[in-house]
C-alpha cells in the first residue's frame, strides 16, 4: 500500500483547502456476476440460426491485464481476480506489450470531498451492447487531486479485427473532467451521434484513465458488442447488491438481461429519494436518500424498513421490458409481540443490511476507520402529547457503545437487550394500549481517520407490546388445614410455644401463593386478606386465633387475627414475580370453657382480595 | 343433662387427642380476574381503575369485565359498590367493612347507583367472560372533593365440607377502585377531628384507639403523626407513624401500643400532630382510663355466639337459683311457721 499512503498523506496536506461537502459518496470494488463471454457467444450462435449476421467470434479472445506492463509501473495488482480472463492464452495479448491492457487500480475512496484513497469511484458500465450507429456511452468518476494541472480522461479501446486479432486504439483526444463534487470528477466517453466516431460492429474493450500528480488510474475493462441490427430484450431481472438498505450509502444493481446481446437500452426510473448514477446501463449505483427515514415509523414488522421500488426498463424497438426489485430502506424491522412473550424472554432489536456497512468501512484493505459508536434513540409521547428523545432506563443494556473491530457485534455481543423483567416493557405495553407505542432509531457514527464522521441513520421503528390474557389474578393460595392440633394448646392456649411447636398447616404441596400479572397497563397490585373468626358445628367460637403467614420476602411473620380485618400480605414491590412459597402456623389464646367432641371441626374463612392498582394519594 | 354429661366425657376424651384425618379440598385459586373498561368521563384511559372526572346530573356507567379462567368450572359472583375506608394501619381500605356510612359525607359511591342497584350476582361459565355494569347518577348539585371507593368483585363458593380439626376456607375477592371528581381540582383542607379515644387489646396486649375523624371529602398521604400521652404536663407515651393515608370522610383508628403495661387509672391528654406536605394539624382529646385489666377492656376476648354450653350454664345457674329461692321459700315459710 506504498502508493496509497502517499497520496493519503499529500490528501492531509491539502486538507485545509478543502471544504466539506455533505454528500457522502462511497466506492466499491464489487464485481456483479456477469454471464461469460461463453454463454455470449452460445447466444448469438443462437440467434445466428435467424439472423444470419453479427458473429463476431469473441469467445475466449479478450484482451488480458498484464502484470506488469510499462504503462502502469506502480499499481499494485487488484486483490480481485478480473472479471474475463481470456482462457486462450494464444488469442491475447498479442506480443505486444501496448496491445494488453494495465490492471485495473483499486477504487478510489472519497468521503466528504476528502480523496481518502486516489481512483476511480464509479467503473464504466461493465458491458454494453448496441445496435451499429446508436449512442454508446461509458461513464466514471474518479476522485483525486491536481494541483498544477487539469484533470484529464483518455480512453484506450481494443477491437477484434478481421483477422480475429486484438489491435489497441489509445485515443490521444483527452476527455476534460466534469467536476461533480470537491475532488471529484466524471467523465462521460461516447461514440455515436452525440459522440465520437460510431463504433463499427464487433467486441470493444475500453479503459479509462486519469492521472493525478504522477500517478495514473486504470478503470476496469468495460465490454461493448456492437452488432448490426438491433436484438431485443425479452426478459429483465433487477438485482440489488441487497434488499436492506441503508441511507446515504451507494449500493449497485444490476439488470441482467436475456438475451445478454440485447441492444435495447436499459434506463433505472427515477424515483424520489433515490439516485441513480449512472441512470441509464445494465448496471448502475443507486443511493437512497436520508429524507425516505426520516419523518417515518416502519410499523412492518416483516420488513427491514420502507418498501422502494429498483425499476429497471429495457426500451425494445417497440416495447418496453420492465423488472422491479424491492428493496427496504433503513435497516429495522417494527416488532409487535404479547406481553407474556415480552416478559418471559425479553426483546431484542436486530438490525438489517450491516453487511455492506462491514465490507464498506471494516474491511482490512481499507482501514478508514478510527472509531465507530453507536447510539439507538427510544421516542415515547411525554406529558405534551409528542413524541420524543427520553433517556433508556438503566436495566436496558447496550443502549450505546462502540465498534470498533467491526459492525457485526451489533447483532451479537452489542445487540440491544430489553431484559424480560424490566419495567420499560410495562411501560411500552400500556403506550401500545393508548395507541402511541414507542418507537427506536439508531444512528451508527464513524469517525474516519482524517477526525471527519459521518452518521448512518436507521429508519425509526416501531415497538407493539400488546397485551396477552391482560389479567390479573391470584392463581394460588395455599390451603390451611390443621389436623393435629392437640387439645391443650386450644384449651390452654399456644401464645406461650415456640413456633414448632405450634400446629403447622399440613398441606406441604400445596403451599404455593402465587400472583399472576399479565397486564398491559401497570404492574402494581395489593394483596389482602381477612380472617374469619373460627367456629365449629354448633357455632361454638373460638378465642382468638392468629393465622401466622410465612414466606413474604421483608415480612418474616404476617400475624392475621381472626378478627375480619384487612391486612396487606404482598405487594408488587415485594416481588414482581408474585410466588411465594408459604408456610403457616396458628396461635390459639386460652379456650378454658371450650367444649371439644369427636369429630369436631372449626373452620374459619380467609377472603383474599386482589387490588389492581396502586392509586395516587397525594399529599397536601 | 344428659347428652351435657356425654358431650363432656368426649371433651375430655379428646384432652388426650385431639387429632383427625384430614381430607380437604378447598379452592386453590382465584380462578378469576377483573378488569376495569374505561368509559365516558375517564380521566386517564391507561389507568387499570375507575378515574371519573363527572357533570351534574349526569349518569355514568362503570363497565368491568370479569373473566372466569378456570376451563372446567362455573363460577358464582357478588359485584357491590363499596365505599373506602381507612385502615387501623393507615391505608386507603376499598374492602367492604362493617363500618357504618360517615354521616359527615354528603354522597358515598354506593348512593350514586341509579335505583339504589349497588350489587349485583352473577354466574360465569367456564372460560367465559361477563361484563358488570353499574350506572351512576351524579346528583344536581354536584360533587365536591373525591368520591372514593370500589367495585368489590367476591367469589361465592359453596362451604367446603371441613375435615381436619381445624380448617380454613379460601375465598376470593377483586377489587377495581373508583375516584370520582368534578371540574377542575380544588384545594380541600381536611376538617380533622380527635372523635375520641377508646382502651383496646391487640393480641392481648393493652392498647388506646384514637379515631381520627376526616370529615372532609378529600383524600390524603404522606401522613405523619406524632403522637403523645400527657399525665399532668408530663409526657408518659409517644409514637410516631409515617406514610400513612386517609380516605375522604373516612376514620382512622390509630392504634396506640402501650409498650410494657397499660396505663394507670386515672385522667389524661392525647396530643397528635398530623402532617401531610405543607399542612399541619394539632388535635387534642382528655380522656380517661377506667380499668387496667385488658380482659376487662373493649372487644372481649371470648366470643360465644349461641354458645350452647353457656346456655346450659344458664340453665344450671338458673336452675341452682330457683332451687335457692324455692329453699328460701321454704325457709322462710318453715320460719314463719315455727314462730306460731
Amino acid at each position: 500500500m506504498r502508493h496509497p499512503k502517499k497520496k493519503l498523506g499529500l490528501g492531509l496536506l491539502c486538507l485545509f483547502i478543502s471544504l466539506g461537502t455533505p454528500m457522502v459518496l462511497l466506492g466499491t470494488q464489487t464485481i456483479l456476476p456477469n454471464i461469460s463471454t461463453h454463454q455470449v457467444a452460445a447466444v448469438t450462435a443462437a440467434d445466428s440460426s435467424s439472423d444470419a449476421v453479427f458473429v463476431p467470434d469473441d469467445s475466449a479472445t479478450e484482451p488480458k491485464t498484464d502484470d506488469a506492463p510499462a504503462l502502469t509501473p506502480e499499481i499494485e495488482p487488484s486483490a480481485e481476480p478480473f472479471e474475463t480472463l481470456p482462457s486462450d492464452p494464444e488469442s491475447f495479448p498479442s506480443t505486444r506489450a501496448s496491445d494488453s491492457a494495465p490492471t485495473p487500480t483499486p477504487a478510489g475512496f472519497n468521503i466528504l470531498g476528502f480523496p481518502l484513497r486516489y481512483g476511480f469511484t464509479s467503473q464504466p458500465t461493465s458491458i454494453q451492447y448496441a445496435k451499429k450507429g446508436k449512442d454508446v456511452l461509458l461513464h466514471a468518476t474518479a476522485t483525486g487531486m491536481n494541483l498544477l494541472t487539469s484533470v484529464k480522461f483518455y480512453v484506450t479501446r481494443w477491437s477484434l479485427n478481421s483477422n480475429n486479432e486484438w489491435k489497441a486504439y489509445f485515443d490521444s483526444n483527452y476527455y476534460p473532467a466534469q467536476s461533480i463534487g470537491l475532488n471529484q470528477h466524471a467523465v462521460d466517453v461516447a461514440y455515436g451521434p452525440s459522440g465520437r466516431a460510431a463504433l463499427p460492429v464487433g467486441v470493444h474493450y475500453f479503459q479509462i484513465q486519469v492521472t493525478y500528480g504522477y500517478s495514473t488510474y486504470y478503470s476496469q475493462l468495460a465490454k461493448v458488442v456492437v452488432s448490426p441490427n438491433d436484438i431485443n430484450t425479452k426478459d429483465l431481472t433487477v438485482f440489488p447488491e441487497n434488499t436492506a438498505v441503508f441511507a446515504n450509502i451507494s449500493y449497485e444493481a444490476t439488470a441482467n438481461i436475456t438475451p445478454e446481446a440485447a441492444t435495447s437500452p436499459v434506463n433505472w426510473r427515477t424515483i424520489t429519494g433515490l439516485t441513480f448514477d449512472p441512470s441509464i446501463g445494465r448496471r448502475t449505483k443507486f443511493t437512497p436518500d436520508s429524507g425516505l427515514i426520516t419523518k417515518r415509523v416502519n410499523r412492518d414488522t416483516e420488513h427491514p424498513g420502507f418498501p422502494i421500488n429498483l425499476t429497471a426498463n429495457a426500451e425494445n424497438t417497440d416495447s418496453t421490458i420492465s423488472n422491479t426489485a424491492q428493496i427496504y430502506v433503513g435497516g429495522l424491522k417494527a416488532q409487535d409481540l404479547p406481553i407474556a412473550q415480552a416478559k418471559k424472554q425479553g426483546l431484542t432489536w436486530p438490525i438489517y443490511g450491516l453487511e455492506k456497512i462491514q465490507k464498506e468501512f471494516f474491511s482490512p484493505e481499507y482501514e478508514a476507520v478510527k472509531s465507530a459508536t453507536y447510539q439507538w434513540t427510544c421516542y415515547r409521547v411525554g406529558s405534551n402529547g409528542v413524541y420524543a428523545a427520553t433517556p433508556w432506563p438503566s436495566d436496558i443494556l447496550n443502549t450505546s457503545g462502540n465498534f470498533n473491530n467491526g459492525v457485526e457485534t451489533l447483532n451479537q455481543d452489542q445487540k440491544l437487550t430489553i431484559p424480560g423483567n424490566s419495567p420499560f416493557i410495562i411501560a411500552a405495553a400500556s403506550a401500545t394500549k393508548a395507541g402511541r407505542p414507542f418507537y427506536v432509531q439508531l444512528n451508527l457514527t464513524l469517525t474516519l481517520n482524517d477526525n471527519k464522521s459521518i452518521t448512518i441513520p436507521t429508519n425509526k421503528a416501531q415497538l407493539s407490546i400488546q397485551p396477552g390474557t391482560g389479567a390479573l389474578t391470584l392463581t394460588q393460595v395455599p390451603s390451611f388445614n390443621f389436623s393435629n392440633v392437640p387439645s391443650s394448646q386450644i384449651y390452654q392456649g399456644n401464645t406461650t410455644l415456640d413456633s414448632s411447636n405450634k400446629p403447622k398447616s399440613d398441606n406441604l404441596d400445596n403451599s404455593t401463593l402465587a400472583v399472576s400479572d399479565t397486564r398491559t397497563d401497570g404492574d402494581n397490585w395489593t394483596l389482602q386478606a381477612k380472617l374469619a373468626p373460627f367456629t365449629d358445628q354448633h357455632q361454638q367460637g373460638l378465642n382468638s386465633v392468629h393465622l401466622n403467614l410465612m414466606g413474604i420476602p421483608n415480612a418474616p411473620v404476617i400475624d392475621l387475627p381472626d378478627q375480619d380485618q384487612w391486612l396487606t400480605i404482598a405487594t408488587s414491590s415485594q416481588n414482581k414475580t408474585g410466588v411465594f412459597p408459604m408456610r403457616s402456623t396458628l396461635t390459639l389464646a386460652a379456650n378454658p370453657e371450650v367444649n371439644l367432641f369427636d369429630e369436631q371441626i372449626f373452620g374459619s374463612t380467609i377472603t383474599w382480595n386482589l387490588s389492581t392498582t396502586d392509586l395516587q394519594v397525594p399529599q397536601l | 343433662m344428659k347428652k351435657w354429661l356425654i358431650s363432656l366425657g368426649i371433651g375430655l376424651l379428646a384432652f388426650f387427642c385431639f387429632a383427625l384425618p384430614q381430607t380437604v379440598h378447598a379452592a386453590n385459586s382465584a380462578d378469576f380476574t377483573a378488569e376495569a373498561i374505561p368509559a365516558a368521563g375517564q380521566t386517564d384511559p391507561k389507568l387499570d381503575y375507575f378515574s371519573l372526572s363527572v357533570a351534574s346530573n349526569q349518569i355514568y356507567p362503570l363497565t368491568a369485565t370479569v373473566e372466569n379462567l378456570s376451563s372446567t368450572e362455573t363460577l358464582d359472583f357478588s359485584a357491590q359498590l363499596i365505599t373506602a375506608t381507612t385502615s387501623s394501619h393507615g391505608a386507603i381500605n376499598y374492602t367492604p367493612t362493617k363500618l357504618k356510612r360517615d354521616p359527615s359525607a354528603k354522597v358515598v359511591l354506593p348512593e350514586l347507583a341509579v335505583d339504589g342497584v349497588n350489587q349485583q350476582n352473577f354466574t360465569i361459565g367456564p372460560k367465559q367472560k361477563q361484563t358488570i355494569t353499574f350506572n351512576l347518577k351524579i346528583p344536581a348539585d354536584g360533587i365536591t372533593g373525591t368520591v372514593l371507593g370500589s367495585i368489590y368483585i367476591h367469589r361465592l363458593d359453596s362451604p367446603n365440607q371441613k375435615k381436619s380439626s381445624l380448617t380454613i376456607d379460601n375465598q376470593f375477592a377483586m377489587v377495581l377502585p373508583v375516584a370520582i371528581t368534578q371540574g377542575p381540582p380544588v384545594e380541600i383542607i381536611p376538617n380533622l377531628t380527635l372523635a375520641g379515644v377508646t382502651q383496646t387489646n391487640i393480641a392481648g396486649h393493652a392498647a388506646l384507639i384514637a379515631d381520627i375523624h376526616n370529615a372532609s371529602p378529600v383524600l390524603f398521604g404522606q401522613i405523619q403523626l406524632n403522637a403523645k400521652i400527657l399525665q399532668d404536663n408530663k409526657t408518659v407515651l409517644t409514637q410516631t407513624d409515617h406514610n400513612f393515608q386517609m380516605a375522604p370522610n373516612s376514620t382512622l383508628g390509630y392504634n396506640l401500643l402501650m409498650p410494657d403495661k397499660p396505663l394507670p387509672k386515672g385522667r389524661y391528654l392525647l396530643k397528635i400532630r398530623l402532617t401531610s406536605g405543607q399542612k399541619t394539624f394539632n388535635l387534642s382529646k382528655n380522656f380517661q382510663i377506667t380499668t387496667t385489666n385488658p380482659q376487662q377492656i373493649k372487644h372481649p376476648l371470648l366470643r360465644h355466639t349461641q354458645n350452647k354450653p353457656t346456655f346450659l350454664i344458664w340453665l344450671i345457674l338458673s336452675l341452682i337459683l330457683l332451687i335457692l329461692l324455692i329453699a328460701l321459700l321454704w325457709f322462710l315459710l318453715k320460719r314463719q311457721h315455727h314462730k306460731h
